[in-house]
């Protein structure tokens, strides 16, 4: 407990430092217009501001993307409050009652106020939480070889395709198995062969996932929006009274909040469950729990607060797997690992015995990134959803000309922009096909770790495959691997059973 | 079966988990160490691949005889142009000759025709003021911004240094 203060302590000295101050406003306040802008989420976000990373250093780096991904969970909710459109996924069911609160009660200072607020405290605590959890994690993920990071790995990729939605979960593992085929485009690192090549010397080097990251992502949503440019949503309300909430709205709203944060903190822990999933199971939970359920979906200020406090404590625990495991548990953690790789710092439980100031700094500038977001996304709300006046006939060519920059960037070749278009349209026709693509996003980064462990741990084991049921832990993570394969069919089964006792 | 989208999906998948297969049975043996070592891993995600493509094609064929036994009729997809799909090509082809002109034209001056092109064209507009100044500030700015403020070499514009 005691090493936990004194390095926070270290953290905090980093985080308060004026440049680190500067850099998660800066990644905040970006993150939280990505957030509002339909068509860019958070994982995109990280990836086509990527080169603004790469003179900030390693810390700067961190607490810059941190901010754009939680930042990311504040902005998501404007847009899904003043024109029922989420900006990303994870603000969906903040549509369900911020829209009608601000509507049809005609009080959106009220919903603006108390997303922010919801947002703050969920983040917050989350923080907390992150606080008294990543070391101890970090400690017990040191005693991991090859064979546990491997099971490790197979358990965060089948829990991330399983949890792809309903009837998407082959869909979800057949994405995944694409992005491991990507990872194994280039020279193999331990025999020298070239596999998958051509012959081309531009693919020797392996394709760049944050290339294929940034395609998929990025110009993957542009093209699916091309069809959607008119007809969008209609005006929205520009000038706002004294964005705050009554006494009344606090009383209804706190416990929600309180209830929200620890299910949306323990939900983005979890590898592939993500922001979404927390804020549409706190919004869920509360339905049931709170006094007002009957309310929700008419604008009940609870069914608006409980999602922006899971969805934001969500971001902040998805830290945790990649920070201390140095596996993505999300879409946003997985391209902020590669993003971390491509920078020389290797997240995992080494960094918190390394390098303590940056994870430490990290973890403390979350404290006063939340305080310098609550600012931006309350008082100052009312100006700041001007920006979602742009309409996207200027917003996508201007995304498009971003990605191409941050490809040049990562890169240096314009060879890859032509890659770049490819993995657009992948993105695309898998959309279009009902294929969900983080699975084959966390395939294209982990894959090439995924074979090394493998081919270490067999070494290691003269050849022999008891090697990966050895350890308890191996076999832990093997039972978690089975199971996540096994949910949707018991789930599938417990469904049609349900629906046979009714007819 | 009526070709789907999801359907075509399916099919394209497997071919390209066998044709994955195909390559990965082909590679080279390692001198050192198991001969056999780079290509298990790639032949593991060709098994994987292939069957689990061939569920989801299982899973389709499923889908379209319950939605013909209840009445209605499975939607094949369509391979006649419609105005998103031009939209798309026309937006993908434009990426392409912008990754020629990139570094033969210079940051600036491609990057202002390639965005006041996309933007003219998706919004059909007939006024090019607008999309003219948005394209100008945006290439000079993220000009600046990359290589002045980030360090980051960009193509300078032909004859100048800039």
């Amino acid at each position: 407990m005691e090493s936990i203060f004194s390095n926070l302590l270290i953290g905090l000295g980093v985080a308060i430092q004026p440049i680190n101050i500067m850099w998660v406003t800066i990644g905040g306040v970006l993150g939280t217009i990505i957030g509002m802008l339909p068509g860019l989420g958070p994982a995109s976000g990280v990836a086509i501001l990527l080169p603004l990373t790469f003179s900030m250093g390693p810390v700067g780096a961190l607490i810059t993307m941190s901010g754009v991904y939680y930042g990311a969970m504040y902005g998501g909710s404007r847009a899904s409050i003043l024109l029922n459109t989420p900006g990303d996924g994870a603000a969906i069911a903040s549509c369900w009652d911020g829209y009608p609160l601000a509507i049809k009660k005609r009080r959106p200072e009220a919903a603006l106020a108390i997303s922010g607020i919801a947002s703050f405290i969920g983040g917050m605590i989350a923080t907390v939480f992150i606080i008294f959890l990543a070391q101890p994690l970090a400690l017990f993920a040191i005693k991991f070889g090859p064979a546990e990071y491997l099971m490790l790995y197979m358990f965060a990729l089948s829990a991330t395709a399983t949890m792809s939605g309903e009837g998407k979960v082959m869909k979800g593992f057949v994405s995944m198995f694409i992005g491991l085929m990507i990872s194994t485009v280039g020279i193999d690192s331990l025999s020298g062969i070239q596999r998958f090549t051509f012959g081309k010397m531009e693919l020797m080097g392996g394709i760049d996932f944050l290339i294929a990251i940034i395609g998929i992502y990025a110009l993957g949503e542009v093209f699916e929006g091309l069809g959607a440019i008119g007809k969008g949503p209609g005006k929205m309300q520009t000038k706002f009274g004294k964005i705050w909430i009554t006494k009344e709205d606090w009383k209804r709203s706190w416990p929600s909040i309180l209830r929200s944060t620890p299910l949306g903190f323990l939900i983005g822990v979890l590898p592939g469950t993500g922001a979404t999933m927390a804020a549409v199971m706190a919004y869920n939970q509360e339905k049931n729990l709170c006094k007002h359920g009957k309310e929700f979906g008419e604008g009940a200020i609870e069914g608006l607060a409980a999602p922006e406090a899971a969805n934001n404590a969500a971001s902040v625990g998805a830290l945790i797997p990649m920070m201390t495991l140095g596996i993505p548990g999300s879409g946003t953690t997985a391209v902020m690992l590669g993003a971390l790789l491509m920078l020389g710092l290797q997240p995992g439980p080494l960094l918190f015995q390394n390098s303590p100031e940056i994870a430490w700094g990290v973890i403390a500038s979350m404290i006063i990134g939340n305080v310098i977001l609550a600012i931006i996304n309350i008082p100052l709300a009312g100006g700041l959803v001007r920006i979602l006046a742009i309409p996207e006939r200027v917003l996508f060519p201007l995304i498009l000309g971003l990605s191409f920059i941050g490809t040049y960037a990562i890169s240096n070749s314009t060879l890859d922009f032509t890659i770049l278009v490819v993995f657009g349209l992948l993105g695309l026709f898998m959309k279009r096909a009902g294929y969900p693509n983080s699975p084959m996003v966390l395939g294209a980064i982990v894959g090439g770790a995924i074979e090394e462990k493998f081919r270490q741990a067999l070494t290691i084991s003269n050849g022999s495959y008891s090697v990966f049921f050895k350890s308890p832990i191996s076999l832990v993570l093997f039972a978690l691997t089975i199971g996540a394969f096994l949910l949707p069919v018991f789930q599938k089964m417990k469904a049609s059973r349900a629906s046979a006792k009714k007819a | 079966m009526v070709l789907t989208v999801q359907a075509i999906a399916s099919l394209f998948f497997i071919a390209l988990g066998l044709a994955y297969g195909a390559g990965a049975l082909a590679l080279p043996e390692a001198a050192f160490g198991n001969p056999a070592a780079p290509k298990i891993y790639p032949l593991i995600i060709t098994g994987f691949m292939v069957i689990l493509s061939f569920v989801t094609l299982l899973a389709e064929i499923a889908k379209q005889k319950k939605t013909v036994a209840s009445g209605k009729t499975a939607k094949a997809a369509s391979f006649v142009m419609t105005d998103i799909g031009w939209l798309v090509t026309f937006v993908s082809v434009l990426c392409i000759l912008y990754s020629i002109a990139f570094e033969k034209l210079g940051y600036v001056i491609s990057t202002f025709i390639f965005v006041e092109a996309i933007m003219i064209y998706i919004s059909k507009a007939k006024k090019i003021f607008w999309p003219t100044i948005i394209a100008l500030g945006f290439s000079f700015g993220i000009y600046l911004l990359f290589s002045k403020v980030l360090a980051i070499t960009l193509p300078p514009m032909p004859l100048l240094d800039f």
